[in-house]
């Protein structure tokens, strides 16, 4: 997990965008546990309510649930909310792409051609 | 939230100094700071709340359950430990063990041992002992706490620990605190008290300011930095702005002071820059108001 | 674990000493102290064909070291918070539980050394033929009894420098005074009610002494 201390964003908002992104990209299934508060903290050399705050915003979000006296866990994620955040990561990526492309001075076919060559490379 | 201790009114007189009321809660399963300056009161009432020093007045709840710091039962729960002279100094590492045993029944000999190893004092049980006068004031510290780690306690309070002691010192001091709350997930809490809380900010969960006696702001460190702002600006500004803040202090080309969350979007309007503050600067703001308002 | 401390775990909570290696220490210093003594008399009594004056000085430089002794006992363990260490103790599971316990063995040592080293020096009295007889060993042992629950008394005083002063005058007076007990031949009826009246009191100005150190200066 890379934290940033020294910038203004807040360390567990940080944490929270970590931990968001691994679960709407299904590194963090649902019903897998998250680091216990403290043992967090322990690792990441800050303070426990930091990584508190952290999972109550995800709670907040309904992205994890508390189980009292046995920490969070992650919920089940929506498949088609997944999907959605998928989609508009392709989006932006593709935003990117086409960015590159006018400056490469490529063409909509090459850029076709390029994303055909590449879908059916194994990645 | 549950709470290890809530004190309500305690009061302590003496003959050029009172202490309280002082209402303040210590949430539990979390590292409290108690921050103010020399004088301000912070080891009277840490103290007090151990049983080392009477109280004039008021009471403490202790583990939602226990009022009484004269029960055995409640004093083997908490492991305190004072800054200095906290053993006698002609005492060893064995003449500590052997107190230590004796005077609670969750001293474990075993874990002392390590922890002398871990901060490389030596062995309680070598034939040869080290005087405590003969060692350094951060070794003399490490010694005294690596006693009070070796109770399995649910309240560590350390009256000034960090002030013996260098930034990498502190900073172990900082791991120590977290390993403690890990240990007993949830169930271990941890006060200390401190006039300079810079080394220990990212151990910090629940903040309480003293100053003169009494409790001034107490909160969650998180709520703190959103309840308060950090407001710098240019002199141009200083005039209009100096009334929406809390503490001020400006010079001939900038302005930077503490205010309010609440004032922070007229403040931003006035061309400022308004952010969160540290605990470090907090604290100087508090107290600084505090000192301006005696 | 739900124990309790004995009276000698409290003092090895507080001093790192036993009662046992307490008494041995002060004894065997006092007996030392007062062999020496007898010895050098004896030699100058001898010298000089005076033999029967050497039991009254004996008696009356043992007489006064073990004051001093005592005093250093019983106040070289009052660990007030202000002293390092003080914090420490009054944290302990006991609290004024342990440190009332801690005072008692002291006492307990203090009786300890007195029966001990009277019991020698009657035994040193008839080793060495110094001329004293039984019944002046019986009224110094009454007197210093007093002495015990006298300090005890002083203690309480708030004024140390009017403690001291009242210490001292205590140790001319006996030495003054001590004289004439080396000169009783036989123990009067009033003698062993002194002596039972003494030893009523050690246990009772201990008390009274403790109770007064809790409300004035234990926590304060």
């Amino acid at each position: 997990m890379k934290i940033y201390q020294n910038t203004n964003e807040p360390i567990y908002k940080q944490i929270a965008a970590q931990f968001r992104e691994q679960i709407l990209t299904g590194q963090l299934q649902g019903g897998d546990p998250l680091p216990s508060i403290r043992a967090l903290a322990q690792d990441l050399r800050i303070s426990v309510i930091t990584t508190m705050k952290a999972y109550e915003e995800l709670s907040a979000e309904g992205l994890v649930t508390a189980t009292k006296g046995k920490g969070y866990f992650v919920n089940a994620q929506d498949a088609q909310l997944l999907a959605e955040q998928h989609m508009r990561q392709l989006e932006e990526h593709l935003t990117d792409a086409i960015y590159s492309a006018r400056i490469a001075g490529m063409g909509l076919d090459e850029v076709q051609q390029t994303l055909a060559a590449l879908w059916d490379m194994d990645i | 939230m549950k709470n290890v201790i809530e004190i309500k009114g305690i009061t302590k007189h003496y003959k050029d100094f009172t202490l309280g009321g002082v209402d303040a809660v210590i949430p539990c399963g979390f590292t409290t700071a108690l921050i103010g300056v020399n004088g301000a009161g912070k080891t009277t009432l840490i103290d007090i709340l151990c049983g080392v020093t009477g109280k004039s007045g008021g009471e403490a709840l202790y583990f939602g359950e226990m009022r009484d710091i004269d029960d055995p039962a409640l004093r083997d729960r908490i492991g305190y430990c004072s800054s200095m002279n906290f053993f006698p100094p002609n005492w060893t590492l064995k003449t500590i063990a052997d107190s230590m045993e004796l005077g609670f029944d969750n001293f474990d000999r075993a874990r002392f041992t390590e922890l002398c190893r871990r901060f490389k004092l030596g062995d309680p049980a070598d034939k040869k002992q080290k005087n405590l006068a003969k060692l350094s004031d951060g070794n003399r510290m490490r010694t005294y706490l690596a006693a009070v780690l070796s109770r399995d306690t649910e309240l560590l309070v350390l009256d000034e620990p960090a002030s013996s002691l260098d930034p990498l010192a502190r900073d172990m001091l900082c791991d120590l605190f977290r390993e403690y709350l890990a240990e007993r997930d949830g169930e271990r809490s941890v006060l200390f008290s401190t006039h300079n809380i810079s080394d220990m900010e990212n151990v910090t969960d629940y903040a309480v300011f003293m100053s003169h006696g009494k409790v001034i702001a107490q909160g969650f460190v998180e709520d703190l930095k959103q309840s308060y702002q950090l407001v710098h600006g240019d002199a141009a500004q200083a005039a209009k702005a100096k009334p929406l803040m809390m503490t001020f202090s400006g010079n001939a080309t900038s302005f930077e002071g503490i205010a309010l969350a609440a004032q922070a979007d007229k403040l931003r309007a006035l061309d400022t820059a308004v952010e969160a503050p540290t605990l470090q600067q907090l604290s100087v703001g508090l107290l600084r108001k505090a000192e301006q308002d005696e | 674990m739900n124990k309790t401390l004995t009276l000698s775990q409290a003092v090895k909570l507080y001093t790192g000493s036993s009662i046992g290696r307490l008494t041995v220490k002060f004894t065997g210093l006092l007996f030392a102290q007062t062999c020496l003594t007898t010895l050098i008399f004896a030699v100058i009594g001898w010298a000089e064909g005076k033999t029967d004056r050497i039991s009254d000085f004996v008696s009356l430089i043992f007489l006064v070291s073990l004051m001093l002794a005592h005093m250093f006992l019983l106040g070289g363990h009052l660990f007030p918070r202000s002293v390092p260490g003080g914090k420490f103790f009054r944290s302990t599971k006991e609290g004024f539980a342990g440190y009332q316990k801690m005072r008692t063995g002291v006492l307990l040592v203090s009786i300890l050394i007195l029966v001990l080293s009277f019991g020698g020096m009657y035994l040193l009295n008839m080793a060495v033929p110094i001329g004293t007889n039984a019944a002046a060993y019986v009224i110094l042992l009454i007197v210093s009894l007093y002495m015990i629950s006298f300090l005890n008394f002083l203690q309480m005083l708030p004024n140390e420098g009017l403690a001291n002063i009242l210490r001292i005058t205590a140790l001319t007076l006996t030495g003054i005074f001590s004289a004439g007990l080396f000169t009783v031949q036989r123990v009067e009826w009033w003698h062993w009610l002194a002596g039972a009246v003494a030893l009523l009191l050690v246990p009772l100005s201990h008390l009274i002494l403790l109770r007064h150190y809790r409300k004035y200066f234990w926590n304060t």
